[in-house]
């Protein structure tokens, strides 16, 4: 579910804590094949697959067009006020999706390699997110006492910081020649993490418990052989589902820091940026700020259709 | 006149404003050479009396103590709260860069080779509570200026008065007298300097000469209720909120010709998004009416404003007298070699970059750093290439220099987007010419710090100057000699230091006929030229809009211009 | 009950000072000089080095920091001369810009937006938890189907774009003023009509997490085995829902909601941005942007409570309603 992003909390709301999963390997099967019946979800998927292949493919997409994504075609502009010259936005046989006002460069272009972006650092974050989240978590939750404490205060603390606001400052303290994909990941995935990591302690807590936990320890296995080979694998179930629950709020918090002016920088495309830049053309050139402003909100209502299927999938209850 | 560093007056405070230096000194829409303002005369304005006029802004003034005010949206806005010892004239256009007497009775007398300046106050001035205004309150608020705690605004007083290095203001030595300011009665004050200051009776326009009574001054507090001499009080002000000035009933308007103070009541609202402010005087309800704003249109508006001539009748444009223009670093690879510095002279795209930042509003094009609105104004381009930028001969002059594979160059550009799409255009302009640009985005709060910071700073730094007043004086010698060098908070960006110039800038600040100075600065903004220093970009212009009932809303050059607050009215 | 309530509140403030010393180590480490931004056009280095020590940056880090937590707890004497004023406890320093005390600056923008969360939270419960209850009742129905893709749809649009349309549409093509925050004291229907754009845009999005929610937690305990008993026993549709349903639903949307206001009372910063209403995190942006560290810190802080507080409210609240949990 949705991130809060303004409030500053990227934390999606699940509803799946409630009852751990059983620790069989039929659920996750089961819930695949209850997903391939979710016409929602297929959709979704579909919408990512093709994103994803355009941003694999941008460099090919743009050769087609012939315009990079920084190179600029001032030439096509009003010389004297620098807008688009034509209605939508410049949009012609050459600029499929019109030009960017001042300066030239292809829509289009920037669209496709901003695709990446915008999955690169949604992506990232999910993956940082849910690694750091499952592993520290499940280590809480596995060894009670001393370590459990201290996990657990580490993850109040990042849970008190008021979101946004800290990512902000957080983003403006690192020297400026950190590579900021980098540095935007490591932060939504840094502070976004404590959320996954509560709820997975909670789960190991009551796996723990489990008789097949009991029988591993009895076969002598060691402690970390049980978190890694028995305790992980049961919760692929509630991290995969958080994961897609999360990546549209990464796609919404990398396009807000870019409204607040510390997300991506040009001449890296990223739409966050370009709906920046677009947001004050709405009444001359709507077709700027319609472009990156639907190119975002498609991605992220597939990931949020992608994102409510597994989660149903995973947890039928909510379906009837 | 005042330091616009951050454009303080462009909307998103600093966010935004930096853009301008990535370029763009403001909007405009007339490219006449010589007017500012819509009408261009040397008639004093007269407005109705009476009504509210609504300041919209997208953020506060940085100060209103007067020992603190610098920039220009405060300057403007402080003439309607005290009042300084000279003031500038209430005229549109070039005729507004004079000043004419206000608190006292004339410009001031010279003697001493200008070194003292004597100056009598008019009979019967009062402040807001009908106290009577003396010379020993000026001479107070000058002294506050040497306060730790007030550093911020214009420093020649208290860098130029004799007293200044062992006096540490009224407060740490309240026993201590500045030995520079003497006051034999109560409406003489003569001032004392170290060196000439032969433009006094600009620097006594300075909100520096303000009166404060020591009774009513609260130390850092006085930023928030400065005690009013002028034309208005504040009936309430909430920082970083809104402001509201009622009349000062004791102000005499027959002792201050050159300011009107037409409205009965001014409301400031502050922190409104720039694109707010926009819509809101372009669709011109209710009280808006009678609104302004100290920002600019913003890039997007810029055509509806210049075409739509409903809203054009309402637009303010003109010089903002700035320039700007951005430094080679003169004392590092590749551009401590004069033939690679003429080489980007040829290459540098001016026209894309000016297109990259809104286009022709902006400003003209420029070939000096002398704006054309001073008289020290010369006309001449060492570089002529229709400012498009010619990269063939860029290229050519680039191999002679020794690198025929062309040269990789560090810019730094402030981090907004519409900032980092004219370095983007820069870049795209600069690569036929074999200067392969590396750009470094630099956080807007950081900006400063870091070109600054000769240590820090790129090989292409993005700077604009506004003069504090209208001579060159307070141009060439601040930001290209040698002395100017500083290892934090430098000016002098392109770390240029010739003994010649430095010899002729003494020569023209020891000059008292205003021509023969004039002659000398000209010739020592060619000499940049010639050294390849800088590369002048654009001489700034404004372009504002005003509700369709505020008149008299001409551009004011010594405030940047703005909208001359202190004459505006509102039907 | 009393004893978990102090060791809440214990740890609340344990969890404060860890919030306060990590904040603090990172802004204070910025590796910039706020100075430079008072020392004007003609910086002289000694010029520069007196407004150093004017805002306490001569000293060194840990030194800075001990004096913060000085004045917290007994204040801070600030100025020169003659001219110092004490900022009584507890002092959250003085803003670097203006010379105000932080505390009064917090204390100032704190009703724009405790009046922008409260009003929206209002909306949003109002209309996220009704069309979420609706769509639970019509599980699997074209009601129902309708509901989710709009609180889908309404989920996936960026706040600015809202907020931007909101202002295209009603204020710039159809004449409605542009909002500014009025006091409620001073005019409360001004307060509330300037305020309809703030809370629309929030609660647009909001509504669309409480809708589905709702609808989540309704579907799941409808199917509870009492719920079947409650039917089984032949009472109506709607009295199962409303008695039984909706109260097995409420706990995890109390904890939520108290959540997300508790988040929301910090700032909503980029609603605040786009409408001008001058609330806690507009005053945040801009003291990043001026390197106005004690503001900034000051507002984390603030930020830090809420979130603290709500989590603990919460927690109470929770405990409270549902008998299953004891408080201990």
């Amino acid at each position: 579910m949705a991130p809060s992003l303004d409030a500053g909390l990227l934390e999606p709301v699940v509803g799946l804590a409630a009852g751990a999963p059983p620790p069989t390997r039929g659920p996750t099967a089961i819930a695949f094949s209850r997903l391939r019946r979710d016409k929602g979800a297929i959709a979704g998927i579909g919408v990512i697959v093709f994103i994803v292949l355009v941003a694999l493919f941008a460099k090919q997409i743009t050769e087609l067009t012939g315009h990079g994504p920084n190179e600029t075609y001032p030439d096509v502009l009003n010389q004297d006020n620098g807008l688009p010259v034509g209605s939508f936005g410049g949009a012609n046989g050459h600029f499929l999706l019109g030009v960017e006002p001042g300066i030239g460069r292809d829509i289009l272009s920037r669209i496709v390699y901003g695709a990446r972006v915008s999955l690169v650092i949604s992506l990232g974050s999910t993956l940082l997110t849910i690694v750091l989240g499952g592993v520290v978590g499940a280590i809480a939750g596995f060894f009670p006492g001393k370590v459990d404490l201290v996990v657990s205060r580490v993850m109040d603390l990042l849970l008190a910081f008021p979101g946004l606001l800290f990512t902000i400052a957080l983003i403006g303290v690192v020297p400026d020649n950190f590579p900021r994909e980098l540095l935007i990941i490591l932060v939504l995935g840094g502070l976004g993490w404590p959320y996954i990591g509560r709820l997975v302690r909670t789960l190991v807590l009551s796996l723990r418990e489990r008789e097949f936990i009991e029988a591993a320890r009895a076969s002598g296995a060691g402690e970390w052989r049980i978190l890694f080979k028995e305790i992980l694998p049961n919760l692929s179930g509630p991290l995969l589902t958080y994961a897609t629950l999360v990546i549209p709020g990464y796609v919404v918090a990398e396009a807000g820091l870019s409204y607040l002016g510390v997300g991506i920088k040009p001449p890296t495309a990223s739409w966050g940026d370009m709906l920046a830049n677009a947001t004050p053309y709405y009444s001359v050139d709507a077709t700027y700020l319609a472009v990156p402003g639907l190119a975002l909100f498609v991605t992220v209502f597939a990931f949020n259709l992608l994102g409510d299927g597994v989660s149903e999938a995973f947890n039928p209850k909510s379906r009837r | 006149m005042s330091w616009s560093p951050t454009r303080a007056r462009t909307r998103l405070p600093a966010l935004v404003g930096l853009a301008a230096l990535a370029l763009t000194a403001a909007c405009g829409g007339s490219t006449t050479k010589t007017s500012s303002g819509t009408g261009e005369s040397a008639k004093p304005v007269a407005g109705k009396k009476g009504g509210t006029l609504t300041l919209l802004s997208s953020a506060d003034f940085e100060h209103l103590d007067p020992a603190r005010v610098y920039v220009t949206n405060s300057s403007d806005f402080s003439r309607l709260i005290y009042r300084t010892l000279t003031t500038y004239d209430n005229k549109p256009g070039l005729p507004g860069t004079q000043v004419v007497p206000d608190l006292a009775t004339d410009l001031g007398t010279a003697s001493d080779g200008a070194k003292t300046w004597t100056f009598h106050l008019k009979p019967g001035l009062k402040y807001e509570d009908g106290t009577a205004i003396t010379s020993q309150d000026i001479k107070y608020g000058v002294e506050r200026t040497f306060s730790d705690l007030l550093p911020e605004g214009a420093p020649y007083f208290n860098t130029l008065l004799v007293g200044t290095g062992t006096y540490k203001g009224p407060y740490k030595d309240p026993k201590g007298d500045l030995k520079g300011v003497e006051t034999p009665d109560a409406t003489t004050i003569i001032f004392h300097f170290m060196k000439p200051l032969a433009d006094m009776r600009y620097a006594a326009a300075l909100p520096t000469t303000a009166p404060v009574p020591k009774a009513k001054d609260t130390g850092v507090k006085y930023d928030a209720r400065p005690f009013s001499s002028g034309p208005y009080k504040i009936a309430n002000y909430t920082r970083g909120k809104s402001i509201s000035l009622v009349r000062n009933t004791f102000w005499d308007p027959k002792s201050a010709p050159a300011i009107g103070a037409y409205p009965d009541t001014v409301e400031g609202l502050f922190n409104l998004d720039g694109a707010t402010i926009d819509q809101r005087l372009l669709a011109d309800n209710g009280p808006d009416q009678t609104a302004i704003t100290d920002g600019q249109v913003q890039p997007e508006n810029v055509v509806k404003v210049t075409t739509d001539p409903a809203v054009k009748a309402r637009s303010i444009t003109g010089f903002d007298n700035s320039v700007s223009y951005t430094a080679m670093d003169t004392t590092k690879a590749p551009f401590d070699k004069l033939a690679v510095r003429q080489a980007m002279e040829y290459a540098y795209p001016k026209f894309a970059a000016r297109l990259a930042g809104g286009g022709s509003s902006l400003g003209d094009f420029a070939n000096s750093v002398i704006v054309p609105t001073l008289s020290a104004h010369k006309d001449f381009d060492l570089y002529p290439t229709g400012n498009k930028g010619d990269p063939a001969k860029a290229k050519q002059m680039l191999a002679a220099a020794g690198f025929p594979n062309g040269v990789t160059v560090t810019l730094g550009s402030s981090d907004t987007p519409s900032s980092l799409k004219v370095s983007a255009a820069v870049k795209a302009g600069l690569a036929p010419a074999g200067f392969n640009v590396t750009i470094v985005p630099i956080p807007t709060a950081k900006y400063y710090d870091t070109i600054g910071t000769p240590a820090k700073q790129p090989n292409l730094v993005n700077y604009g100057w506004i003069p504090d007043w209208p001579s060159a004086s307070t141009v060439l010698p601040p930001l290209f000699t040698c002395g100017a060098i500083k290892p934090q908070g430098n000016n002098n960006v392109a770390n240029y230091c010739n003994k010649e110039f430095d010899a002729l800038s003494d020569k023209a600040l020891a000059t008292t006929d205003p021509k023969a100075a004039d002659e000398i600065w000209g010739q020592m903004d060619q000499m940049l030229l010639k050294d390849a220093v800088i590369i002048p970009k654009l001489y700034g212009k404004v372009l504002s809009i005003a509700g369709s009932k505020v008149k008299n809303t001409y551009g004011a050059l010594p405030f940047g211009g703005e909208v001359d607050l202190a004459n505006v009215s509102v039907q | 009950m009393t004893r978990y309530l102090l060791r809440r509140i214990t740890a609340l403030i344990a969890l404060m000072a860890a919030v306060l010393v990590v904040t603090f180590a990172i802004f204070f480490l910025i590796p910039s000089n706020p100075a430079l931004r008072s020392c004007g056009r003609y910086c002289s280095p000694e010029k520069l080095l007196s407004i150093e020590h004017k805002l306490g940056l001569d000293k060194s880090v840990p030194a800075q920091f001990g004096s913060y937590v000085a004045g917290l707890f007994v204040g801070r004497d600030y100025g020169d001369g003659t001219q110092v004023d004490h900022c009584p406890a507890p002092c959250l320093g003085y803003s670097f810009k203006t010379d105000e005390p932080v505390l009064g600056l917090i204390v100032d923008r704190f009703p724009v937006t405790f009046s922008i969360a409260i009003g929206s939270a209002v909306l949003w419960v109002l209309f996220g938890v009704s069309s979420g209850l609706v769509s639970a009742l019509k599980a699997g129905g074209n009601v129902d189907k309708t509901i989710v893709g709009v609180a889908t749809t309404s989920l996936s649009l960026p706040v600015q774009l809202v907020g931007a349309a909101l202002l295209v549409v009603f204020s710039a093509k159809l004449g409605a003023p542009f909002p500014h925050y009025v006091n409620f004291a001073d005019d409360p229907v001004g307060w509330a009509t300037n305020l309809i754009f703030p809370w629309v845009t929030l609660a647009f999005i909001y509504s669309a997490v409480y809708t589905r929610l709702t609808r989540t937690q309704m579907v799941e305990a409808m199917q509870e085995d009492y719920i079947r008993t409650a039917r089984g026993k032949g009472l109506p549709e709607r009295r199962v829902a409303g008695r039984h349903g909706l109260r097995a639903a409420l706990p995890p949307l109390i904890v939520v909601f108290g959540l997300d206001l508790g988040a929301l009372l910090g700032g909503a910063i980029i609603t605040e941005r786009i409408f001008g209403m001058p609330g806690l995190g507009n005053l945040a942006i801009q003291s990043i942007l001026d390197l106005n560290l004690p503001v900034l810190l000051g507002v984390t802080l603030f930020g830090a409570f809420f979130v603290l507080m709500a989590n603990l409210v919460v927690d109470v609240i929770y405990g409270l309603s549902d008998p299953k949990v004891t408080l201990k």
